[in-house]
């Protein structure tokens, strides 16, 4: 029913429901705040019991399938030794169910994850940014599209507590379990406290491997070429802030390429990568909110290219007008691919080249990944404007506390 | 919370940092209490009373502009039309469309200064 011209039938068949919804319907909830009770499983030993409990949670459509660690008074009193914020502050809701996520919410989802204090504030951050209007979350949760978050961490905070942004910085990774951990709990805020189950909270078709951890990294800053400013910066953050930046991506692509040694050979990476952003993604052109304010997804590129290409006098914002410019679909391209209609609707005509975003400005590069250059990134995107929020920490000296309690127990900071 | 119920051979729990003694007796059944992952839910605006009848009731249509809501809300409005004649409706092309146009705080009195009674939103996503 959902596909171009079909068949309209089952609204005739079902127009009572309708008139039903309109006239008789009741409300069966009456307070205004519900807490829900906590929950009590036994077993014959300990392991049991945490068996017993994962078994509760699968047949009650809680976490994500996969088995979780309980998360007991004692470890979600621990995960909230990692901000001064107080327990019962409300973040906002998740949707479609509208649940409220408060900061214990949060704590409760990240020790399910299996997670530690130091990694509370990201998370917080990354449900700020969820939840903030423009970021239109319920429409990602409950769309037919398969998106995700991409959650992108600058600041000092990244290494602190090993957040990948080197080699395998999308994961998974045991020297950097910040990403996983972090992505996990929001992805079990979305299911359990927001209701995006498959078939019924999400109509996802696919779903995917990358909403059981979402996609959670930190930009390689150090990496970054002169004059190359980093994303928090970009989005107009001062140099050094902790910030948390999140898009919704429905893909992920990896391009091959050569590297960027000469303006030759630079030019036929950026064509290429022009050629896999230029894909005929109905969700560039949709929704005009999108269109007006979104961003056609994030370019990732290793500290090995971005030097390659600054070297040759290349600037992110040289690289962003270079590739939109390269990226449009001709007009028979547009109508080839039946994509008009969505063209029309926001306001562009289908006749001209149509470029991926309003403005070149748009398209979010990211320096991040193993060192030398052979490989990017692009992850195109389903959501509307990607949104930004800073970190907030906890008091100096119980940040130390966790970092140094961190190192005894993970050993030493991985270099990147 | 995790407890063993009576005495009997002890054993160390580790969980998190927190190393918890605890002590099995003859029934060796534990106990674990852990939060429910669902959190609060609150419910900020009650849905409002239906009507009893919609003839004689002016009713609104609100749109995300989504998934060919051109063919669908002329549908319904056609099909309801048909039952209650003397309603009328507010087609969604005269209110704002889309989902940030919408989902927005003002759209309950958006409908309201236009007299109408009741809304139909839509439509999928």
């Amino acid at each position: 029913m959902f596909l171009a011209g079909s068949d309209l039938s089952p609204i005739k068949e079902n127009i009572d429901k309708v008139v039903y919804g309109l006239t008789q319907w009741k409300p069966t909830i009456k307070e205004k705040v519900r807490a829900l009770a906590r929950v009590t499983v036994e077993g014959e030993d300990y392991q049991q019991a945490i068996d017993n409990m994962n078994l509760l949670f699968l047949r009650n459509q809680w976490g994500d399938g996969l088995p979780i660690l309980p998360a007991t008074k004692e470890r979600v009193d621990w995960i909230l030794t990692g901000t001064d914020l107080p327990r019962d502050e409300v973040i906002g809701k998740i949707l479609p169910r509208g649940g409220i996520a408060t900061i214990e919410q949060i704590a409760v989802a990240l020790a399910m994850a299996g997670g530690r204090p130091e990694y509370l504030p990201v998370l917080i951050a990354a449900v700020e940014a969820l939840v903030a209007p423009f970021s239109q979350h319920a429409h990602m949760a409950t769309t037919t599209g398969s998106n995700y978050p991409v959650i992108i961490v600058n600041g000092p905070i990244a290494k602190q507590i090993r957040l990948n942004s080197g080699y395998g910085c999308l994961g998974p990774d045991p020297n950097h379990p910040a990403g996983a951990s972090i992505g996990r709990a929001l992805r079990l805020l979305q299911l359990d406290v927001g209701g995006a189950i498959p078939g019924s909270g999400t109509m996802a078709i696919y779903g995917g491997a990358n909403r059981y951890t979402n996609i959670v990294f930190a930009e390689d800053e150090d990496g970054l070429p002169e004059g190359w400013e980093p994303l928090s910066v970009e989005r107009g953050f001062t140099k050094g802030s902790n910030v948390a930046t999140i898009h919704f991506a429905n893909g992920t692509i990896n391009m091959v390429h050569a590297g960027t040694s000469t303006e030759e050979v630079a030019m036929q990476v950026l064509r290429m990568w022009a050629a896999y952003i230029g894909i005929p993604n109905g969700n560039y052109w949709g929704f005009r909110p999108r269109w007006e304010n979104g961003s056609p997804g994030v370019l990732l590129m290793a500290r090995g290219t971005a030097s390659g290409l600054a070297e040759l006098g290349w600037s992110k914002d040289r690289i962003r007008d270079f590739l939109w410019a390269e990226s449009k679909l001709s007009p028979s391209k547009v109508k080839d691919y039946g994509l008009e209609d969505g063209v029309e609707r926001i306001g562009v005509d289908p006749t001209m080249l149509l470029p991926v975003s309003k403005t070149p400005k748009s398209l979010t590069i990211v320096v991040t990944g193993g060192e030398q250059s052979g490989h990017a990134y692009f992850m195109p995107n389903q959501g509307y404007t990607p949104v930004s929020r800073e970190i907030r920490l906890p008091a100096k000296s119980k940040w130390d506390d966790l970092l140094n309690r961190a190192e005894k127990e993970l050993g030493a900071v991985p270099a990147r | 919370m995790y407890a063993g119920r009576k005495g009997g051979p002890a054993y160390i729990a580790d969980f998190g940092l927190h190393r918890v003694l605890c002590k099995q007796q003859e029934e060796t059944m534990v106990t674990l209490e852990v939060f429910n992952p669902c959190g609060l839910v609150g419910t900020t605006s009650p849905h409002a009373p239906r009507l009893s009848e919609l003839n004689g009731k002016t009713i609104c249509e609100v749109s995300n502009g989504s998934w060919e809501d051109d063919r669908i809300f002329p549908l319904i409005r056609g099909l309801l039309q048909k039952q209650f004649p003397t309603a009328k409706f507010i087609p969604y092309t005269e209110f704002p469309v889309g989902s940030d146009q919408i989902d927005i705080d003002e759209i309950g009195r958006i409908v309201k200064d236009r007299g109408c009674q009741a809304a139909i939103v839509g439509n999928a996503g």
